[in-house]
Formats: C-alpha cells, structure tokens, sequence
C-alpha cells in the first residue's frame, strides 16, 4: 500500500539519521537498507534524499567522506555527529508521543458502518 | 616500499577566505611599506611630520600653495601656526609609487621657527624642494600677522653681505615688496632670482643663504653670511581697505628653532 | 562493465544548474551520478536489462528540477562569491605590490642594524674605553626613547690634550611603521654633566674647527619595522662629570636621559 507522501515528508529526517546512527552509509546504500526494512514501503524519491543529506552536514549533524566501497568504487559516505545524535533522539521522541496520540485518537473512534 | 599518502583536509570555506583576507592585509601593507609609508594628503604628512618634530602640537594651516611640479609630482608647501609661541614651514610631494600618497620615504621638509612678539613675523624660504640654486625658482618670504584688517602689505628690507665672503660685488641691495591678501593670518611675497650672472653674483648667495634660516643645520654658514653675522631686519607695513597704514612693525627674519 | 548513461549524466546535470555557486555543482552531480550507477547496478544485478534499468533507476530518483530546486536552498551562493572576492582582492594586492615595488626599482630600503661605531678602535692602547649600559627611558609623542649603549673613551696619550667623550647609541621606539625617524631629536638635543657644563646642539655650533667647543651630534643610523636608531656622540667631556644628562626641550615639551659614567659598565 503505497504510502501519503505528505505523511513521509514529515519523518524522512529521522529515517535517514536512524540509518546512519547504525553505521557509516553511503547515499544508494541508505535507499536500499530503507526500502529493506520497511519491506519496500518506504521508497521515498531518491533525489530527495540529498538535499537532506547536505542539509544535515550544513548543521553539523553528520559528516561526509570519501571510501572505497564494497562495490570497489569510492563512493562519498556520511557518519552521524553527536550534534546528530541529540537530533535523532528529539525526533524519536517527538514520533513516539506524535503516533502514540494519534493511535489514542484512532483507536478510540468506532467507525459509524461497523 | 608503499608511498605514503599523506591526505590533506581541505580547508572549510569560511577558513579559506579569512586566510584569502589575511593574506590580502598582508600584501597590502607590503606595498604600503615598499612605497615608503605615503600619508594621504599633504595634512596627513604634516600631522606626521609634527609628531616626529616631537612638538606634541597640532598646527592650524593657514596656506597650502601648489608648488612647481618636481620629478613630474605634484607638490605643496604648508604655512603652518603653532598659536603665539611658533610658525613652521612644510613642504611636502605626492611622490610616492603610482602617485597614491604624499611624502614617501619621509622626503618631506619641516622648519619652525619662533614667532616674535611685535605683531609680525618674517620668514624667509626657498619652496619645496628646498633649491641649491636659484634658477627659475622664487624666494618666498610670508608675513604671519595679528591685523585682520589689512588687506595689503609692504616688506622692505636691506642685505648686507658680510666682508668675509670674498665676493668682488659685495654690496648692501635692498629690497621693497608688496602683497595683497590671499590668505587669513599670513601675507606672501615672492623674490625672483636676480637676471645677472649667478657664478660670481654675492646677490643671490645672500638670498639663497637669506632662505636657509630656517634651516637649524646653516648656522654657521648664516654667521659669516651676514654683516656683523646678524639676520637682516625686515619692517613690514600693513594697509587697511581704505589705503590706511594701519601698523609698521620692524623684525629681523626668523630662524630656525632649535 | 562500466556503463556510461547519458540519460543519467543529463539528469544529474540538470538538477546541479540550481545551485547558483557554479564551482559548487561538480561535486553535487558527481555525487548524485554515482547513487544512479549503483541503483542500475542493482538492478542489473536482479537481472532487468539495461534498457529497463535505466528507465527504473530515472523514474527512482524523480524529477530534477525538484531535487534541484530543493539542493538550491541548501547550497546559498553567498560564501562561494565571497570566496571568490577574497581571492580576487588577493590578486589584485599582489598586483599592487609588484607595481609599486617595480616603481621604485626594486629599490627597498636598508633594514636592520650594523655594528655601533665600527670607527672606534675599542683595543686602542691610547685610550681608555668603558662600555655602560644605561637604564634609561622616556617618552615622548609615541615614541620611547632608550639608550641602549654608551662608550666612555678617555684619551691618555701623553703627547696630546687629555680628552674625553661619551659615544652612544640613541634609540627610540614607535609603535606604527609608518612614524619615521624622530628629527627633532637631531637638531635639539643637549646635555648637562653632573659638574653644570653644558654641552649644546651641534645644530648651534660656529666652527667645525674647534675640538674644544663641546657639543651633542650624531647622525641617524638603520632602522627596522618599529626601531630607529643614532649614533651620538658628546664631546670634550669634563673628567670630573658622574654624569651627563640628555636633554630634549622644544616648544614645552622635554624628556631626559640620564648616563651614569660611574656604574654599570665593563672595561673594553
């Protein structure tokens, strides 16, 4: 089921700092360790994931390196800060009391048909 | 043996224009240097030539007069006054590299001299540069006076060579000048270089020596210049709008204050 | 197999010309190129042809001007300008001192200090010779005014006049380049000895001829950045003198520098 694009903009941030807070990546690695997890759902325009990416350096948040890839090829990487670190923490918790209401709002409406 | 590569962290932006900017004052003040510390207008070199005079004051300019051209530079000669105790000439040329300042490597010229106490002060000067001979160039002699009023004014003085110069020609010449007002404070007469033969002519070795009193470093030669090795007295009369003499004051030609 | 994908390098191209620091693209496009190379890879890899891969891997990354857009915000020109202002001015100030410095013929004026005094013989046998290092210090417009070194010389040849000097070393100190040497001190400068003797100006002095006027002279002697130094000398001291005291008046303003002949020196 594809998903709201509107409902992925807000999260790209968080998944894309998740990814790195397990390890070094470089760009089409994130993609595909995403689309992995999330069993295909999560298959955000690929474009857009740079622009975060560099926004992200720009504040500090992760750090950018050029690596010989398991492909053989360089490829530029990212590592997350501890600048990083305290954003992902902010933003998970921001998500878990964000979906944790949605879901008390949700779960206490009965639908009219039912 | 495995070459070392040593990778060099490209500096961050920021960093390399704060260098860009270091580098560039640095530059900048090397050609400062080179080009002999210009000031950039001839009131920049006076102020500077006052602190190295050691005087710790600064003079109000009553005339800036363009000079001849010198070596294809502009040049200014400052007539300067230090309240009642001194007045100062100042001679100065934009001959820095490229014309962009005035008196590079401290090529400037500064005399004072101590004002006297009858209302008028005399002071012979030979322009900037200072001349060694008198060819195609003035003697300036100013009149700094406390008479507003006059609008004009009359200098006439007598030099007397001294019998020790040896010049077969040596005579008392007097001399009459007029002048009308240009310039607050101070009155300017010039001398032309006499049109006779300069190698033996005592005339013009007097007024050249006449121009040196201000100079602290012709004491010696202005001793045995002069009759009697006394500066010649100058009697300057200054004339209202109406044509009225309004004071004669007598004084004998400033000299250098040492 | 390497591919090269045109469709790819388009893209890639067309998303980069957003961001207006132009030297700023290379990097982003080369970064974008190579995420569409490893997603064709992939996809080769599952087994798709490269025709499909390619429309799989474009249809992926979405539409260009958008990511461009987006890549615009994050990439402002204004450092890249300043950048390039910074290393324009760089040049131009290079540029600058080689033309002044050709004006002047590559003529640079002479910097440092030479040995004080090289004229004094300091083994001379007909002479005594005392070094002192004096601890005095003044001020005056700007500058600080020292005397590093005096040499006290006393002649004791029997066959000439007794004589005495003090030769030494006047340095003044100003904090801007551009102050020059001190001239006042030059023509204004005299001194007092401990017996009341005073010593005047050369800059007043007659007749050159006369070795038994006393006198403060001297020239000026290198300088460096923020240094100025003379060479003085005062002559025909008298013997009995403790010491002599510098002085410097002009138009109400004055310093003094006091030599003491009598301590902190060694023999030559």
């Amino acid at each position: 089921m594809p998903i709201d694009k509107a409902l992925m903009a807000g999260s790209t941030t968080l998944l894309v700092l998740s990814l790195l807070a397990e390890g070094e990546k470089y760009g089409y690695q994130m993609i595909a360790e995403l689309a992995r997890r999330s069993d295909n759902t999560f298959q955000l325009k690929e474009g857009t994931l740079y622009p975060i990416l560099h926004a992200l350096e720009k504040e500090g948040r992760v750090k950018s390196f050029r690596r010989e890839a398991e492909n053989g090829r360089e490829r530029k990487y990212y590592r997350i800060t501890p600048a990083g670190l305290a954003l992902l923490q902010d933003k998970a918790e921001e998500w878990r009391l964000f979906s944790e209401k949605v879901n008390a709002v949700v779960q206490g409406c009965t639908p009219v048909g039912a | 043996m495995k070459r070392l590569r040593i990778k060099v962290k490209p500096l961050a932006r920021p960093a390399r224009i704060a260098l860009c900017a270091l580098a560039a004052a640095l530059l900048f003040l090397a050609a400062y240097a080179v080009s002999g510390y210009p000031a950039f207008s001839p009131e920049g070199a006076l102020r500077r030539a006052e602190r190295r005079a050691l005087i710790s004051m600064r003079g109000e300019i009553l005339a800036e007069v363009p000079q001849m051209l010198y070596n294809d530079n502009q040049t200014r000669f400052l007539l300067v006054e230090y309240g009642d105790a001194a007045a100062g000439f100042y001679g100065v040329a934009q001959d820095a590299p490229l014309k962009l300042g005035w008196g590079a490597h401290s090529s400037d010229v500064f005399y004072l001299f101590p004002k006297s106490a009858g209302g008028a002060t005399v002071a012979a000067y030979p322009g900037y540069p200072p001349f060694r001979s008198f060819e195609d160039e003035l003697l300036w002699i100013a009149a700094f006076d406390d008479f507003p009023q006059a609008v004009r004014a009359e200098l006439s003085f007598t030099l007397v060579p001294s019998d020790s110069l040896g010049f077969p020609d040596a005579a008392p010449v007097s001399y009459a000048l007029s002048s009308e007002r240009e310039y607050a404070g101070i009155f300017l007469f010039s001398l032309a270089a006499p049109e006779e033969n300069l190698e033996n002519s005592s005339t013009s070795y007097v007024l050249q020596r006449l121009a040196e009193c201000v100079d602290p470093w012709s004491a010696q030669v202005r001793a045995s210049t002069f009759a009697g090795g006394v500066l010649p007295t100058a009697t300057v009369v200054f004339y209202d709008a109406a044509g009225n003499a309004i004071a004669t004051v007598e004084t004998q030609f400033a000299e250098a204050l040492v | 197999m390497e591919w090269h994908i045109l469709s790819f390098d388009n893209w890639c191209f067309h998303a980069a010309a957003h961001i207006r620091f132009k030297p700023d693209r290379p990097a982003v496009e080369q970064e974008l190129r190579e995420h569409m190379e490893d997603h064709f890879n992939a996809l080769l890899a599952e087994g798709k042809t490269a025709q499909e891969a390619e429309r799989l891997t474009l249809a992926a990354m979405g539409d260009a001007d958008e990511t461009g857009a987006a890549l615009a915000r994050v990439h402002k020109p204004y450092l890249g300008w300043l950048y390039v202002a910074a290393k324009w001015v760089v040049a131009l100030s290079a540029i600058l001192l080689f033309m002044v410095s050709c004006s002047s013929g590559f003529d640079f004026p002479a910097f440092g200090f030479s040995e004080p005094f090289p004229m004094l013989d300091l083994e001379s046998s007909s002479s005594e010779t005392f070094l002192l290092f004096p601890q005095c210090k003044a001020q005056r417009d700007g500058y600080t005014f020292s005397v590093p070194l005096a040499i006290h010389r006393i002649r004791k040849d029997d066959d000439r006049a007794p004589y005495e000097a003090v030769f030494f070393v006047l340095e003044a100190v100003h904090p801007l380049p551009w102050a020059g040497f001190p001239e006042g001190v030059r023509c204004s400068l005299s001194a007092v000895d401990s017996v009341g003797n005073l010593y005047p100006n050369r800059s007043l002095k007659y007749s050159l001829a006369d070795e038994a006027y006393r006198e403060v002279g001297g020239n000026p002697r290198g300088r460096t950045l923020l240094r100025y130094r003379y060479e003085l000398w005062i002559s025909n001291l008298d013997p009995a003198a403790e010491w002599v005291e510098l002085r410097y008046e002009r138009l109400g303003c004055s310093f003094t520098l006091c030599i003491d002949l009598t301590e902190g020196g060694k023999r030559a």
